[in-house]
């Protein structure tokens, strides 16, 4: 089953495994198009009828089930492979992450940090994938100063892959960041 | 021959204010080359008559020592703290084999034979004897210690002692600190601790002879020597060998005072490289000077003023020059100003800034929040590093300056040494353990120097092999004579 997060922006970052070629190409998009993607506005139709209504079953600190379009934006982050120890990759693209939470349209939002990862060799997805999401949130809040009340983190482990056909594809690790303002 | 330059200055108190140029100043001066139970050292003699010769020029009454055995290591000590006591700077430069065990520096004279895992200690004087001899002064005190680390008989000692109940630096010395009782006080190893120094092609080590270029430069204050001889070891040797240096001077301290250029740091080595050659004509200084710093006033360049003050560092114009480097540096920082402090949402002027710098290399700052995360060992073990990754921060401290030796993965006394230089050095508590944003700092911020020592090696870091291991891994290699010796006596 795909994700039907209404605006799953994929980047491809490139993953930094340990010692690479030192000339990732970065290839996230620029610092507007994340904050579109993010803004409240970028909710889908379901996510925009239950908004406000407050008696959804799960809440912003739960995996999000599938079908609700919140504003989402995908992308990956480069960590050590099996690890939750991030790369420059990933740090690089977190700081444009981290420019997009710090713009005016978003300043006021609060997002879910979701990480998936694949189930490697001897891999426990589910912890790994919980460290990660923090690991992100308490980059964003110790080096950009991007309060951890805005900052959500979830580990989705391997049970939400992009690519349901081939579960261990590299693409289907990721971070989400979620909008969950709706969720309020 | 790999071989260890150490320098320890210790400064008392009561400093050596300058002007006195007739006051006491005493040097001991020993060279050990012809070792009887173990290969001679080429260098040591030349080091030790080079080092008398210019001690001699600076007005030191010099007493030398060549290829000393114990006795003769003991009496020549006796005759040096009679004449220390009253003398207003005193020196000891030892060139020769040294050891580490358990952290203690030892220098070692030419018939021991640390064959006896008891008696050795016997044969050998702690570099704690020297420092105690130069506290009879009460004036500034410098002691350099020229030992070679690819020592023999250490590997010998190490064999004799068996299991790691003492650890032995069968490839160096070990850090020394300065005491902080109030007195002022210098040290610097001629590379970092545990690293490996060059013996050099020459007649000189690479920091002897750049010891002989700058100790004489007049009226350049001790630390500033050090800082010239370090820069020249370090472009000397290939940028291989750093030198260490742990400071808590008091007050400066002055080998070479020239009437009539106060107040203008001469010519450094670059210029004259014999040092003393720079004493130039006061008035030529001056027009340099000027000349300089109203170049550097005009192009509003930080290398230019950067360059003025490695020239003159107590120019006329140095403050100056350092507050026109302040403006600079405050006006660069107010345009990247990124890092956030604190966690109110900083909002769309800290948003436009930081994407002003997106196109940029990765550069973390070190941040309150930063400063505020708890590190220790439960925390450390919680990042769960693999020993790539291990072997990745050791190779990290070693290109940001925090030598930690060989990158074997295995964290032990050194690495955690470099982790707290390194954390102390940004501003952190350093409690020798990474926490996972200081493990990011140290990654995003050595990301470039890593990349340039990855792809300057043959191999790839999985690729490097035993051999390359066994050459740079003192634990490896302290096993390994471990091993030996045991197979040598059964």
């Amino acid at each position: 089953m795909r994700s039907v997060l209404k605006t799953a922006v994929l980047a491809g970052v490139a993953l930094g495994l340990g010692v690479s070629d030192g000339t990732a190409q970065t290839l996230l998009p620029g610092v507007d198009s994340i904050v579109r993607a993010l803004a409240p506005e970028a909710a889908g139709p379901m996510v925009r009828s239950i908004a406000g209504a407050g008696t959804l079953p799960f809440t912003a600190e739960q995996p999000i089930p599938a079908g609700f379009d919140f504003p989402v934006f995908s992308f990956q982050v480069g960590f050590d492979a099996g690890s939750h120890v991030l790369t420059t990759e990933g740090m690089t693209a977190l700081r444009t992450i981290a420019a997009a939470l710090l713009d005016g349209d978003l300043a006021g939002s609060r997002f879910q940090v979701g990480a998936h990862v694949i189930q490697g060799s001897g891999l426990n997805a589910m912890p790994v994938s919980a460290r990660r999401a923090a690991v992100v949130a308490e980059h964003l809040a110790v080096f950009y100063g991007i309060s951890s009340n805005r900052l959500v983190p979830v580990g989705y482990g391997n049970t939400k892959p992009l690519d349901v056909m081939v579960p261990d594809s590299p693409a289907n690790e990721r971070i989400e960041f979620i909008n969950v303002d709706a969720l309020r | 021959m790999t071989k260890l330059v150490v320098f320890l200055a210790t400064m008392a108190a009561a400093l050596w204010a300058g002007g006195e140029a007739l006051a006491k100043r005493v040097a001991l001066v020993i060279g050990n080359s012809a070792y009887q139970n173990a290969p001679a050292l080429r260098n040591p003699a030349n080091d030790a008559a080079a080092m008398s010769a210019k001690f001699e020029s600076l007005g030191f009454e010099t007493i030398e020592g060549v290829d000393l055995d114990y006795d003769a290591t003991r009496a020549i000590m006796r005759d040096f703290a009679r004449a220390a006591r009253d003398a207003e700077i005193v020196t000891i430069f030892y060139a020769g084999h040294g050891i580490a065990v358990d952290g203690v520096n030892y220098i070692v004279p030419v018939d021991a034979s640390l064959g006896d895992p008891v008696d050795w200690e016997f044969q050998v004087f702690s570099v704690d004897e020297f420092m105690r001899l130069v506290r009879y002064s009460s004036g500034a005190s410098l002691i350099f210690l020229d030992a070679c680390r690819d020592n023999p008989l250490a590997t010998v000692l190490a064999a004799q002692m068996g299991n790691g109940t003492r650890s032995i630096g069968t490839r160096g010395l070990a850090r020394v600190d300065v005491d902080s009782d109030g007195v002022g006080m210098a040290i610097a190893f001629a590379t970092s601790p545990g690293e490996v120094a060059q013996d050099g092609e020459g007649r000189n080590s690479p920091f002897t002879a750049a010891l002989l270029n700058h100790i004489g430069t007049p009226n350049a204050d001790i630390t500033e020597i050090m800082s010239r001889v370090t820069g020249e070891v370090y472009e000397a040797t290939g940028r291989s060998q750093r030198p260490w240096v742990n400071a808590s001077l008091t007050g400066p301290v002055v080998l070479n005072r020239v009437e009539g250029l106060t107040g203008a740091g001469a010519a450094d080595g670059v210029a004259a490289p014999s040092g003393d050659a720079a004493a130039a004509d006061p008035d030529a200084s001056i027009d340099l000077q000027k000349f300089m710093f109203e170049a550097a006033t005009a192009s509003n360049d930080p290398a230019d003023f950067g360059a003025y003050l490695d020239m003159f560092p107590n120019g006329v114009f140095a403050q100056l020059a350092r507050n026109a480097l302040k403006r600079i540096e405050a006006g660069e920082a107010q345009v990247a100003g990124l890092a956030p402090d604190g966690g109110a949402a900083p909002g769309a002027a800290a948003r436009s800034d930081l994407t002003r710098t997106l196109t940029q290399p990765l550069s973390l700052a070190v941040t309150p929040a930063l400063r505020a995360v708890a590190s220790g060992e439960a925390i450390e073990t919680g990042l769960a590093l693999d020993r790539d990754q291990r072997r990745a921060v050791q190779i990290r401290l070693n290109v940001s300056g925090h030598d930690v030796g060989g990158a074997d993965g295995a964290f032990g006394p050194r690495t955690r040494a470099g982790i707290s230089a390194w954390q102390a050095a940004n501003g952190l508590i350093a409690t020798g353990y990474l926490n996972a944003v200081q493990l990011q700092l140290l990654t995003a911020n050595t990301e470039a120097a890593y990349r340039g020592y990855i792809a300057s090696r043959p191999k790839p870091a999985s690729g490097g092999g035993t051999s390359r291991r066994n050459q740079t891994d003192p634990i490896g290699a302290f096993i390994g004579g471990v091993a030996a010796g045991l197979l040598l006596g059964k």
